[in-house]
């Protein structure tokens, strides 16, 4: 036992500092994508097409590998990565639900503790209301709440990514709606549905899956839909709220500058193939690269919103 | 239409439906491999297949591994996979009474039959019933919930206070983690691993698995199973069938149902048709001990819920459980577009996934039904042949849920748990269909009383929700006079 723990004890070092100047002939072992999600789901699809295409174009000398860790809305997976050495061979991707779970308080770590490596997609929300709703706009419906207060519910996922974006959108209208505790973009439109809920953010996926079902009032972002020019902003109707989806890449804090821009490099050229472009157009998501200094402030511009608005989230009328 | 069936039932079609059934029942078969882990390994493979080809695949994988838990269930008390659990109760007792086959061979009927009840739904009026599925609301599947939960006082038979005390351990433990209204965290006590709760995989292989493996370890040599000649061959009885004709159309249909509502699943679609079963049944008395109607009830109901919750995956859009919504990250893949439009938009696909429901459902049978003779001699082998694997793929599941040994840990804590359970003879069933049933319930009365403004209300002014609370009014009211009665029975001879 005690010889077993003296080699444990070695090879432990001696991998350790193999790491510590690896820098130079970064990457030279396999590198590990931690997808903090299930297997079929959006980030796991994003994941799987960018390495893919890795893989298949040689953009990295080394193997990428994929791995879930599904749990916690993301946490289980983002606190591999925290526990992970800051060298370059572990990284995570995940979306803003990592500000959300964050803001809240759930977890113990802020988007300070980790290293934005790229931002490869953005897919904004849009306010659904189900089809046999009276309202056609963010104006009529904001009245409409005022009214008659009791009977207009949300559908939402509490304490996640949109949730914070329909708190805004609370303050921006100076009206507030209880949110029902109802799930993901499906179990949301299932709800609208079956009329338990009258309104739902919903990924811009279902402007077309849902389309006759639902009728979308206003886009949460920053520009309208392609597929969907009719459809005014929520900017436009004088609410200035945006409610993005960003699947972003992350190591941790620390992790050399060179590993970084080798990482974001590879992922670039990836995510600018005709095969991931049309993984993202078919996922209703576009592409949008962002990296270096202006991530950085990005990020922290987009936490900083999550945060303003976190004690309201955690304090929202349900119960 | 005609034409995806032509696809699927060609020669090459077959061959996919045939590894995918043959994998899936061996994978749904060995406990701490599930259905769900082998299609998630699978899906970045069928990238470079054809769509209509990956799909069969993954669907027959589904299939079969949805019937292959049922084997290890029987011969060897351990649910191979989740929605297994209850034929463990009456398929297990009965194989130990030396009819291996004859559990087999009803549990793999009784599948094909609410497999098939189910496709028909599936292929014929599945817009419909998904437009009706998402009508059931949060105080109806809260409702339902509860009635299911009484089915903890009917298989408690003799130990009524054990089977509730059993039933709020499993409660309990299903508790901490992420507050379903609040988002906030709850009862971890500071230690982050538990913020994701126990997941139901590491649960059931302690407590279920590996703590069987602890019993048949402590109990080598003596052999529990009374051996007799004609065992190993497939035998349909009449009387078996008789007995179980109305039990297997109505479990059939249970099963369909819950398994279309979104996000309820095979699992629950078992328990609730076991206890209907058992409700229905002229002499309850004999579930658990190995009756035909428990294994009938428990298998046509998990493999219709699994083809019925295609139902919303094809005609909305929605998984309702961990595979389905694989098999809609597969459709997307492909380029596909699930949702309301896909029968509009691509007809082919959604058809391609109903034959290949069939076909799976067909090659299952086919293949069971050759190979039980085979598998049911398992039951002879020396345990100790076979225990060793189990225990590693066990590590293996429970480590694959999120890569933790968090959740090695928990497994291993709760195969203790379950063994000192067994040692007090206190029922396991109970503790697992409570871990199971009380976050569903919990997280839908509380969402329903968002929806409704706090009120209890509309769970006695709604027509379904009353329905099921009256079932369940009854049922208690019902167990707790007989449990009087038993006890009553038992008392008055010994004074």
């Amino acid at each position: 036992m005690k010889r077993l723990t003296i080699i444990l004890m070695t090879s432990l070092a001696l991998s350790s500092t193999s790491v510590s100047y690896a820098a130079d002939d970064y990457p030279s072992s396999p590198i590990k994508l931690i997808v903090p999600f299930g297997a079929g789901g959006g980030t796991d699809g994003l994941a799987r097409a960018i390495q893919r295409t890795i893989e298949q174009d040689d953009l990295l000398p080394v193997p990428f590998v994929v791995v879930n860790a599904d749990g916690a809305a993301g946490a289980v997976g983002t606190r591999q990565l925290l526990a992970s050495d800051p060298d370059g061979y572990t990284i995570l991707q995940i979306h803003q639900e990592m500000f959300a779970a964050s803001a809240i308080g759930r977890v113990d770590y802020t988007p300070a503790d980790f290293e934005p490596i790229i931002q490869v997609s953005e897919a904004c929300m849009f306010v659904a209301v189900s089809e046999d709703s009276p309202y056609t706009n963010l104006d009529e419906m904001f009245s409409g709440i005022n009214e008659a207060p009791d009977s207009f519910r949300q559908a939402d996922d509490i304490g996640g990514a949109t949730h914070f974006p329909s708190v805004q959108l609370m303050k921006a209208a100076d009206v507030q709606w209880p949110v029902v505790p109802v799930g993901a973009t499906s179990a949301r439109f299932s709800s609208l549905q079956g009329g338990f809920t009258n309104m739902a953010l919903l990924s811009p996926l279902w402007l077309e899956r849902a389309a006759g079902k639902v009728r979308p009032l206003a886009v949460l972002g920053d520009e309208r839909y392609d597929s969907a020019p009719d459809v005014p902003t929520a900017a436009e109707q004088g609410y200035d709220v945006t409610a993005c989806l960003n699947r972003r890449y992350w190591a941790p804090s620390g992790t050399p500058q060179e590993n970084i821009d080798v990482l974001a490099d590879a992922i670039e050229a990836a995510a600018n193939t005709d095969e991931v472009k049309e993984y993202l157009a078919e996922s209703g998501e576009t592409l949008k690269i962002v990296r270096g200094e202006e991530l950085r402030t990005l990020v922290d511009e987009e936490y900083a919103t999550f945060v303003e608005v976190a004690d309201i989230v955690k304090g929202t009328p349900t119960n | 239409m005609i034409s995806a069936y032509m696809e699927v039932f060609s020669f090459s079609g077959m061959l996919w439906v045939l590894l995918g059934t043959v994998v899936g029942i061996l994978i749904g078969s060995i406990p701490g491999l599930s259905g769900a882990m082998v299609i998630a390994l699978t899906l970045p493979a069928t990238y470079f297949m054809q769509a209509s080809d990956a799909l069969v695949l993954l669907v027959a994988m589904y299939i079969g591994s949805t019937t292959g838990g049922l084997i290890s269930a029987t011969l060897m008390r351990m649910p191979g996979t989740e929605s297994a659990i209850m034929t463990t109760l009456d398929g297990f007792p009965m194989a130990q009474k030396g009819e291996p086959a004859r559990a087999l061979g009803l549990g793999v009927v009784a599948s094909f039959v609410g497999g098939m009840a189910a496709w028909l739904v599936l292929a014929t009026i599945s817009p419909l019933l998904s437009t009706l599925a998402v009508r059931f609301g949060p105080y109806e599947i809260f409702s339902m919930a509860v009635v299911a939960l009484t089915l903890i006082a009917a298989i408690s038979k003799g130990s009524f206070i054990n089977g509730l005390l059993a039933a709020a351990l499993g409660a309990m433990f299903s508790l901490p983690g992420i507050d379903p209204v609040s988002g906030a965290l709850r009862l971890t006590f500071g230690v982050p691993a538990l913020d994701n709760g126990f997941t139901l995989l590491p649960v059931m292989l302690g407590l279920l698995v590996l703590s069987q493996v602890l019993i048949d370890s402590g109990s080598t040599g003596d052999r529990l199973i009374q051996k007799s000649d004609s065992s190993n061959k497939v035998t349909i009885k009449i009387r078996d069938l008789k007995d179980n004709v109305w039990n297997v159309i109505r479990s059939s249909i249970i099963g369909t149902w819950i398994g279309i509502l979104p996000g309820v699943g095979g699992t629950t679609a078992s328990i609730a048709s076991y206890s209907t079963a058992k409700g229905f049944s002229k002499d309850s008395s004999k579930f658990g001990t190995g009756c035909s109607e428990g294994i009938v009830a428990a298998e046509s109901a998990n493999n219709a819920g699994s083809v019925g919750a295609l139902v919303p995956l094809i005609t909305l859009g929605i998984p309702g459980s961990v595979v389905t919504a694989i098999l809609l990250g597969a459709m997307v893949i492909h380029n596909l577009n699930p949702g309301p439009l896909l029968f509009a938009q691509n007809p082919e696909v959604a058809y391609t996934i109903i034959a290949g429901a069939l076909a799976a459902n067909l090659v299952m049978l086919a293949v069971m039904w050759f190979a039980t003779p085979l598998i049911s001699r398992m039951m002879y082998i020396d345990k100790a042949w076979l225990l060793p694997p189990i225990v590693i793929f066990c590590f293996i599941g429970a480590f694959s849920v999120s890569g933790r040994i968090f959740d090695v840990t928990a497994m291993i804590g709760f195969a203790c748990l379950g063994y000192l359970m067994s040692r007090a003879r206190i029922p396991l069933g109970p503790f697992i269909i409570a871990f199971i049933l009380t976050p569903m319930a919990e997280e839908n009365l509380r969402s329903g009383l968002v929806v409704y403004g706090n009120s209890y209300l509309p769970l006695l002014t709604r027509p379904v929700p009353l329905f099921f609370i009256a079932v369940s009014l009854i049922t208690a009211v019902w167990a707790v006079w007989s449990e009087i009665g038993h006890t009553r029975k038992v008392n008055v001879p010994q004074s």
